[in-house]
């Protein structure tokens, strides 16, 4: 998986493309997790070049939005492709995680 | 001189699923099973194999398929069987295949579980004759703080809104898919949360395929049944 971070405002964006396998999960653990402790709205996840989720990927999604409430915030998961909505959606993560159709409109609606 | 291996796991070391699962199907005061599905706990057991296998590294699941990421040894000679199974499987198989398979071995993976809680005197073990030829083991607990500590946990999180950690996602996956959280939590609180348990049921993937195979089972068995007397 290929994990590219950006600044916007005051969130890092990382770019995943490829997939959020297990070697994907260990690579976003390392990345993002350091990142949740800047504040309340630290990190961005743009998921539309994502293919594919694995457990141990969802695993890694939901320990990093936990961490990120623990900073008062939410992790934001932008762009998820239909496929990995529902998939996310059968892992009853909708309420969980939150997902936002298109980065730009949600990054712009917070600043 | 060697220390001769043995099948228990330290006695310090947290509780595997497998053995956690077996001692909250336990009933705390007659050591007994609680009463489960047909297949619930053969299920639930394989399913908690499963996902020791996942959080020691060994495994992954998508809806598809369950692959092997990593050949070695956990050091838990229960897993390194299931894993040295899996991997030499002629083709990756869905997560419901490997379910059938290690249900299956429910005596294996009960007797294994019983003798480790036993190992690390959690629960004791006691013969009892029944009409003097039959023996009959009941496992009576000695220490409960393991069960007490789970259940407060589990139940702090049914009744408030936090996001599981994932071990906490597979336990109450499990736990529901084979109906045995129901008997656990069983009062009027935990009922009016029985949406926020469903979603937190269906957090982890292994624990949706127990709760398919084990009510796929009961349907069967429902049509397929004669209805006797009454």
């Amino acid at each position: 998986m290929q994990i590219t971070p950006s600044t916007r405002g005051s969130r890092t964006v990382l770019t995943l493309a490829g997939k959020l396998d297990n070697a994907g999960s260990e690579q976003l653990r390392a990345e993002l997790l350091p990142r949740l402790s800047a504040g309340p709205a630290s990190v961005a996840l743009d998921c539309s070049a994502l293919d594919y989720v694995t457990s141990s990927g969802f695993r890694v999604l939901l320990q990093a939005e936990k961490e990120q409430r623990k900073h008062g915030g939410r992790l934001l998961l932008a762009g998820l492709t239909p496929a990995l909505r529902n998939l996310s959606q059968n892992a009853g993560l909708h309420t969980g995680l939150h997902r936002v159709p298109d980065l730009d409109s949600a990054l712009a609606a917070e600043s | 001189m060697t220390t001769p291996a043995t099948p228990s796991a330290h006695p310090h070391s947290p509780l595997s699923f497998v053995e956690e699962i077996l001692l909250l199907a336990l009933d705390d005061t007659t050591g007994a099973l609680r009463p489960m599905p047909v297949m619930g706990l053969d299920y639930a057991l394989a399913g908690a194999l499963l996902a020791d296998l996942a959080l020691a590294n060994r495994i992954d699941t998508d809806p598809q398929q369950l692959v092997v990421l990593d050949r070695a040894p956990t050091g838990d000679p229960l897993l390194d069987r299931a894993l040295g199974q899996i991997a030499t499987a002629p083709a990756p198989q869905s997560v419901s295949h490997w379910l059938g398979v290690f249900a299956s071995e429910r005596s294996t993976l009960e007797r294994a579980a019983l003798e480790r809680l036993v190992a690390r005197r959690i629960l004791a073990q006691q013969e009892k004759k029944f009409l003097w030829v039959f023996g009959v083991r009941r496992y009576p607990t000695v220490d409960n703080q393991e069960r007490v500590e789970v259940r407060t946990r589990l139940s702090a999180l049914i009744l408030g809104d936090e996001l599981p950690d994932p071990r906490d996602a597979i336990l109450i996956s499990l736990l529901t898919a084979s109906h045995l959280l129901a008997r656990i939590f069983d009062d009027a609180r935990y009922h009016a949360r029985s949406e926020r348990i469903a979603t937190l049921a269906r957090m982890d993937l292994v624990g949706r395929e127990v709760a398919a195979a084990i009510d796929t089972l009961a349907r069967v068995l429902r049509t397929a049944t004669p209805v006797m007397g009454m």
